[in-house]
């Protein structure tokens, strides 16, 4: 019997108690402790369902006595070699491996017939696994926080070169040329971080468990590359497996909107 | 979680409720007792409110308690339930997701797929378009899974003798109704045209969707706030140009989404459960 059940039997049993005892001191219990009781009994018997719904909710906030309740641990960790993710949930462990498709072609370029084929074949590719596998379409900034600063540095260089030349009692041509050179750097910085450059990612995620990490790691390898050959020679494109730091850049809100990216405006 | 095993639970806690009013009518309580039956049947009807409209009682529970879950190191759901909120080197990230269904054209499902290339071509545009005139991050998910054949047929086949018997049975009464007749053949000809289906080798596929999508501010509320225009932003525009019907996920289901960009269930079965 799992949690859920026996906090669910449990509180249904207070319900049926507090009836119980209305209906075996009927003549002796006073009017108020009755109201009392059955009233008990009627939030007993829908905090009975509640608790068996939302048993992580309840069991986790009655355990921990706070209202900022900590329901899962660590979100997940990688295998030493960097390219499968790994989480437990309850006893078992589960593995994942993130597979990217490397399709250059854009839709709107094809004839009709390729239109048709190309869905065709997307068709047979989610088709191809035996196993639930999902398949994502992903919208991410670009991290160009070293590029940002790289264009940074030279606007920097440009304006201490203009300062400096202007304290030298440089000639105009000299001076208007670094003003320029100033102005040119401070455009193109503005031009970037006007809009932020987006990536699309066309992703395959497929897992498998098992009893112990090893176990787990081991099937989603075996899965993971039939899936890729599969993917493979049904579309024709290169499928290639995603290492930790690429993962991240799937899953975590701060790699798929760097801050250098949403806060330089 | 099952369906039969929830229900069997709904049944149980209104047998209690069941049991209370049996000792309230047993007691002569006067004005109490009126209060004491109000009460009991809002318990008795929140049963199976809470079962069919979780997303609505779990946020409503964590609004008034102020409840904050954290489902893993560094995050934490919001007292709504409906958005995920991460806060690193001084930015506040917020989660957002979006389930993603078909709708049921009645007319479209009973007759085999008709201009399928047309439709295919066209949808593809339409989404190419879409993804590009979204200018946050967003990312969308289908999960796809074989479902068992041998019960799938034998689910369909069942439901196809069920109306077979309802349209025999509509066809012997001593007044037919003919919208009825109509309703009933127009089902039993869906269920054909998936049978059909079937038999001519197409393998039945389930299939999930959902959307998540990002924003972030310097502030839990400027990020929640920049969720919210990038969620309607989204609704509208993938509801249009895939001709899907888009729902904003809480509760049970964020969880569930939230876990599934990175782990798919490995079975039908265990996909299911975590259902």
């Amino acid at each position: 019997m799992q949690k859920r059940d026996i906090l669910f039997y449990s509180v249904l049993v207070l319900s049926i108690l507090c009836s119980l005892l209305v209906l075996g001191f009927i003549l002796y219990l006073p009017t108020i402790v009755k109201f009392i009781l059955i009233l008990l009994s009627g939030i007993f018997a829908f905090f009975a369902y509640f608790s068996f719904k939302f048993d992580y909710i309840v069991l986790t906030f009655l355990t921990q006595k706070n209202k900022r309740i900590k329901t899962g641990g660590q979100r997940y960790w990688f295998s030493p070699t960097g390219d499968v993710l790994v989480t437990k949930i309850g006893n078992t462990f589960y593995a994942s491996v993130f597979l990217r498709i490397h399709s250059y072609s854009s839709y709107t370029e094809k004839t009709d017939e390729e239109k048709v084929e190309f869905v065709r074949l997307w068709e047979k590719a989610i088709g191809s696994s035996e196993q639930p596998v999902s398949f994502s379409s992903l919208i991410a900034y670009i991290n160009r926080e070293s590029y940002i600063s790289a264009i940074n540095d030279k606007l920097l260089r440009a304006q201490h070169a203009y300062e400096e030349a202007k304290q030298q009692g440089a000639k105009e041509e000299e001076l208007e040329r670094l003003r320029g050179e100033v102005a040119m750097w401070k455009n193109i910085l503005d031009h970037i971080k006007a809009v932020p450059s987006r990536n699309q990612l066309s992703i395959v995620v497929v897992t498998q468990k098992g009893d112990n990490e090893e176990a787990a790691i081991a099937n989603v390898k075996t899965v993971a590359s039939n899936l890729a050959v599969n993917l493979s020679a049904i579309l024709g494109v290169e499928v290639t497996q995603l290492n930790q730091h690429e993962i991240e850049t799937c899953i975590e809100p701060e790699k798929i909107m760097p801050s250098s990216e949403v806060l330089i405006k | 979680m099952k369906f039969e095993e929830e229900l069997a639970k709904v049944f149980l806690s209104e047998g209690a409720i069941i049991i209370s009013l049996w000792a309230l009518f047993s007691s002569d309580l006067g004005i109490f007792g009126i209060i004491d039956i109000f009460l009991l049947l809002a318990f008795g009807a929140l049963i199976p409110f809470t079962m069919f409209f979780d997303y609505l009682v779990l946020p409503f529970f964590t609004s008034i308690f102020g409840i904050v879950e954290i489902p893993a190191e560094g995050y934490e759901i919001t007292k709504k339930q409906d958005a995920i909120i991460k806060y690193i080197n001084g930015v506040y990230y917020a989660i957002g997701y979006l389930g993603a269904s078909i709708y049921e054209y009645v007319l479209r499902r009973e007759e085999p797929e008709e201009n399928l290339e047309g439709r295919f071509i066209q949808g593809l545009e339409l989404w190419e378009r879409a993804i590009g005139s979204i200018k946050f991050p967003i990312k969308f998910s289908i999960i796809s899974f074989q479902r068992d054949l041998v019960a799938a047929r034998r689910e369909l086949e069942e439901q196809r003798d069920y109306w077979e018997y309802r349209l025999s049975k509509e066809m012997q009464a001593t007044m037919p109704n003919a919208m009825e007749i109509d309703n009933i053949q127009r089902k039993i000809r869906i269920l054909d045209v998936k049978l059909n289906r079937m038999s001519a080798g197409e393998k039945p596929l389930g299939v999930l969707m959902y959307a998540s999508v990002y924003a972030c501010g310097l502030s839990k509320e400027a990020a929640l706030k920049n969720l919210e225009s990038a969620i309607k932003e989204a609704t509208v525009t993938l509801g249009n140009a895939l001709d899907l019907k888009i729902t904003r996920l809480s509760g049970r289901d964020l969880r569930n989404a939230f876990l599934f960009e990175y782990v798919i269930p490995p079975s039908e079965k265990e996909l299911d459960a975590f259902l």
